[in-house]
């Protein structure tokens, strides 16, 4: 019973399949059809497009969309045998069934019930065009059972068509009894099996034929009346056959999406896992080069990087689709906007052949529908403007896709009017979406990027299609959540360019990383524009905010760790090697000072979980090579916050060069009371200002709000130890040379990992007096020679 | 390599030997009545007071490891770790109940949470070990508890010689740790 239920659910799910692909195809047949309503294989594809679904649809008794398919199929079929020819109100009366079909098929994907839907008004406007009048319940009883018949003659229908005819006829025929309905079942039986008949023979006679090859043409005077003209039969019969034989020679499967899914986060594991198979081969070769076995390990190292990437790559690759799925939609989509706004637009889809991730896909419909409304809508001028202009009539809007690096890039080109930047400015002005001076500041780029904000719109009445200023946000919106980026070219006259570049894939990206105070952060490498070293004096101020001259452009410059609330009193930044990644958001630009550039890494991102979610600035997080974990940015949102603040870059900086400064400082970290009393009262006495830190975390904080002379630390703090905590103080620009002490607490110590970690000193405790004033007499041995 | 080997906290002993005493003691009763009478909750230090979560929520006990701050977020939320692959943020508990900060000592443990589709790891001062709580003797949450806890709070239970506040897990992590 239950195996029932699910082979029926099965079948229902590949009906749904099926029948949505069907429809999708159709939307973009039926367009062109509208261009070249005489081409008889098109009529034919989207005849047999609705039989199909009406054929499976009736199986499984979705009686609504039955009876709206076999009225669809009903007009297709006189169309194409050219008894009616299409005109406009046909064709819409023909899409709005489709639409109807496809909001049907949702239903039925929603497990709602589908048969509540009223299809009378579309099967009416349908039946206008059938000389027909609307189909009565009874009419309709004899049809189901005249539709059985003709389904098993779906295959050879072709070449019965005129018998169809014939039942068409009869159709028309008044109300009838139920033995004259029985009667005709008969008669509609007999008259099949004698087609039947016939065509064995006809068959027979054919595989004769072409056994002997002869390229005769057939014999018309005895069979003309139920055979289609010879072209079209030959042309059918292979079709015929590749059905038939196709599961043998199949070339695709359906996989779950989550199967894939699965695959993706597997895959994302093991590049982690080779990223720390090649940083730990890379520190054994730094330790033991030129030995036997690490060189061994180095070429493993590499062939799992090899190999991984091809696997990613695979992986990846399945879950490609073409971008023609969504691009496929827009001819509708066109026809409908332009028409409704009375204008003559056509599209030119390039690259449909572009494959990118199905997720992306599926994010990138809505924002393409809002361009190309929006550049209908705007850009493409009415006819006699553009004839004005000495344009041709026909407006000509350019979709396009194609692949650069690990990005897909799709622009959507009219040749409008263009925009104006002056007139977007003025716009926004008024809206009071921007103030004056923004809007004086405001580069031509940064203008045209103002038709992203939310309210914004220069349509001076709000239409069916646009002026709401809604749209264009929903672009900037998606896009972003996709790490993507926004560019907008533009000329007056000429017309509008929208690039927007989407990486491949979400689940593993390319990313830069930095250094920002003690923490480390990925910045996806998509949004970063370029990186650049400068000095301090190459910030300059503009109404009290840091910019920078960057060529030709004017770059306002935030200091990453301010936007992200952690830069507080900290100092960390040189003063002579000051780094800046410009990054860019939507049409935003704009330059954040870091502390350190590390370097790009592909990186897996992984979610925070459920109980952090919506993280301000943070998008994710992924692991590093060595296991510990680094925050992605979500660089909109950074940029977002940028603006609102105000920084002063300064307030960051230290110059390494000038260490004399008032009195003297120093750091102990310990959890131990006894050393931290000691040796706290010891400097104490010596007129050192005195700070304590408990764990390794806490000094760094401590060490980089305050600048000081010495640091005594333990080499047992948590978490990670004195070594390691040594090792990120030198790291800071202003602890390159500080004084640096280890307290050993049990008698022993590393000899090798002090001098890797860079300490000066080591006194063991109990600490005394003079341990800690000979550590002071170095110390000023030192300030002396400075 | 070693790092994550010491991951897992070996000092803590799982109450096998007094699960067995226990069993011994009741001998009439046969184990299943015992699973169904008593509650086996991981016991825990916070400010020198006892805390329980019950045991079938804790995933694992992990000693410190070296986390990741996170910006905006509210105040108890530590960072994040890298727990085998998987990203679990940290709640400092003294913080989040309102105790006062106290350095990271060598006594500190975090108990990793899984409940529900939520993995967090609270820092607690120190582990105890597992009671074993009779479900009789677990009572409704005194009115003397400080009202910052209150609602984090699902019960008492009462031991020999000392008391235990059982803490509601749910409304713990439902709370999450993001701004807003």
């Amino acid at each position: 019973m239950t195996d029932n239920m699910e082979e029926m659910e099965e079948i229902i799910q590949d009906f749904l399949v099926e029948a949505e692909e069907l429809l999708e195809e159709l939307d973009e047949d039926l367009v062109k059809l509208e261009s070249s309503s005489d081409d008889s294989d098109l009529l034919n594809k989207i005849f047999r497009a609705f039989h199909t679904i009406k054929g499976s649809s009736s199986f499984l008794g979705f009686e609504k969309l039955t009876h709206l398919t076999h009225r669809l199929e009903d007009v297709l079929n006189k169309l194409r045998k050219f008894e009616i020819t299409l005109n406009s109100e046909m064709m819409d009366a023909i899409l709005s069934s489709v639409d109807k079909a496809k909001s049907i098929i949702e239903l039925i994907k929603e497990g709602e019930d589908a048969e509540n839907v009223d299809v009378e008004e579309n099967v009416k406007a349908l039946s206008k065009f059938l000389d027909t009048e609307p189909a009565l319940s009874d009419e309709e009883l004899i049809e189901a059972q005249k539709e059985e018949i003709e389904e098993e003659e779906f295959e050879q229908e072709m070449q019965i068509e005129e018998k169809e005819d014939e039942l068409e006829e009869n159709k028309d025929k008044p109300k009838k009894s139920d033995e004259e309905i029985e009667a005709e079942i008969q008669r509609l039986l007999q008259q099949r099996m004698e087609e039947d008949r016939k065509k064995r023979e006809q068959k027979k006679k054919q595989q004769e034929e072409s056994q002997k090859q002869e390229e005769k043409t057939q014999d018309k005077d005895t069979k003309q009346q139920e055979l289609t003209p010879p072209e079209k039969k030959t042309e059918k019969k292979p079709a015929v056959k590749e059905k038939k034989s196709k599961p043998i020679v199949e070339q695709t499967i359906r996989v779950d999406v989550n199967r894939l899914d699965d695959l993706m986060n597997l895959v994302g594991e093991l590049v982690l896992g080779k990223n720390r198979l090649v940083s730990v081969a890379q520190k054994a070769e730094e330790k033991f080069e030129g030995d036997d076995v690490v060189e061994e390990l180095s070429g493993v190292a590499s062939q799992i990087t090899l190999v991984t990437t091809d696997l990613q790559m695979g992986v990846m690759k399945t879950r490609m689709v073409q971008v023609g799925k969504v691009f496929n939609k827009f001819p509708r989509v066109v026809r409908d906007i332009s028409k409704e706004l009375n204008k003559t637009v056509e599209l030119i889809i390039e690259g449909a052949e572009t494959e990118l991730d199905k997720s992306v896909v599926e994010e990138i419909n809505d924002p393409l529908v809002h361009i190309i409304r929006n550049a209908i809508d705007h850009g493409i001028e009415p006819a006699e403007e553009r004839k004005k202009a000495g344009k041709p009539e026909k407006g000509k809007i350019v979709l396009s896709a194609y692949h650069e690096g690990n990005y897909i890039i799709i622009e959507t080109t009219d040749d409008g009017k263009g925009m104006d930047h002056e007139m977007l400015k003025k716009k926004a002005l008024e809206k009071g979406l921007i103030t004056e001076t923004e809007a004086r500041q405001m580069s031509k780029e940064e203008a045209f990027g103002l038709i992203f904000k939310p309210g914004f719109s220069t349509a001076q009445q709000v239409s069916n299609i646009s002026g709401r200023g809604v749209g264009m946000d929903v672009v900037k919106t998606n896009i972003e959540k996709l790490n993507g980026i926004i560019e907008i070219k533009s000329e007056i006259g000429k017309g509008s360019k929208i690039i927007l570049k989407i990486p491949l894939t979400l689940a593993i990206i390319q990313a830069l990383l930095v250094k920002v105070t003690k923490e480390f952060f990925a910045i996806p490498l998509v949004s970063v524009v370029e990186t650049v070293r400068i000095s301090k004096e190459e910030i300059n101020k503009v109404e009290n905010k840091d910019v920078l001259r960057l060529r030709d452009s004017i770059i306002p410059l935030v200091y990453l760790g301010d936007a992200l609330g952690i830069g507080e009193n900290k100092k960390t930044i040189d003063s002579k090697e000051i780094y800046v990644v410009v990054v860019s958001v939507a049409e935003k630009k704009i330059g954040l000072v870091v502390d350190k550039l590390i370097g790009r890494e592909e990186v897996v991102i992984k979610s925070l979980g459920h109980y952090l979610t919506n993280i301000q600035s943070i998008s994710g997080a992924t692991i590093m090579g060595d296991g510990s974990v680094t925050l992605i940015l979500d660089i909109a949102s950074v940029v977002n916050e940028s603006s609102n603040i105000t920084t002063n870059i300064e307030d960051h900086m230290i110059d390494c060069a000038i260490a004399i400064k008032q009195g003297l400082s120093c750091l102990i970290v310990s959890t131990q009371d006894e050393i931290k009393n000691s040796i706290r009262n010891y400097m104490q006495e010596a007129n050192f200002d005195v700070y304590v830190a408990y764990n390794d975390k806490e000094a760094l904080d401590i060490a980089s709000e305050h600048i000081v002379d010495v640091i005594f630390m333990d080499l047992n703090i948590p978490i990670n130890g004195g070594y390691d905590l040594a090792k990120l103080i030198r790291d800071f620009p202003a602890y390159r040379n500080v004084y640096i002490v280890s307290v050993s607490t049990d008698g022993t110590y590393d000899k090798e990992k002090l001098h890797e970690s860079k300490i000066n000193d080591i006194i063991f405790a109990p600490v005394e007096l003079e341990d800690v004033e000979k550590v002071i007499q170095a110390l000023s041995k030192k300030i002396k020679v400075a | 390599m070693n790092k994550t080997d010491d991951l897992f906290d070996k000092s803590l002993v799982i109450a096998e030997d007094q699960e067995e005493k226990m069993a011994k003691s009741q001998k009439k009763n046969d184990a299943l009545i015992l699973k169904d009478e008593y509650d086996q909750v991981v016991g825990f230090i916070l400010r020198e007071e006892l805390f329980g979560v019950d045991i079938l929520h804790v995933e694992e006990i992990i000693k410190p490891v070296d986390f990741t701050h996170v910006p905006n977020t509210k105040e108890f939320v530590l960072g994040v770790i890298n727990l085998r692959g998987k990203i679990i943020p940290i709640v400092d508990l003294r913080v989040k109940f309102g105790f006062g900060k106290k350095p990271i000592g060598p006594n500190s443990r975090i108990i990793v949470i899984s409940m529900n589709d939520f993995n967090v790891g609270f820092m607690v001062d120190k582990i105890e070990k597992v009671y074993y709580i009779e479900k009789k003797s677990i009572e409704p949450t005194p009115s003397n508890i400080p009202q910052t806890i209150e609602k984090y709070v699902k019960g008492v239970g009462k031991l020999q010689n000392k008391i235990m506040t059982l803490l509601n897990m749910k409304e713990l992590l439902e709370e999450g740790g993001g701004l807003n």
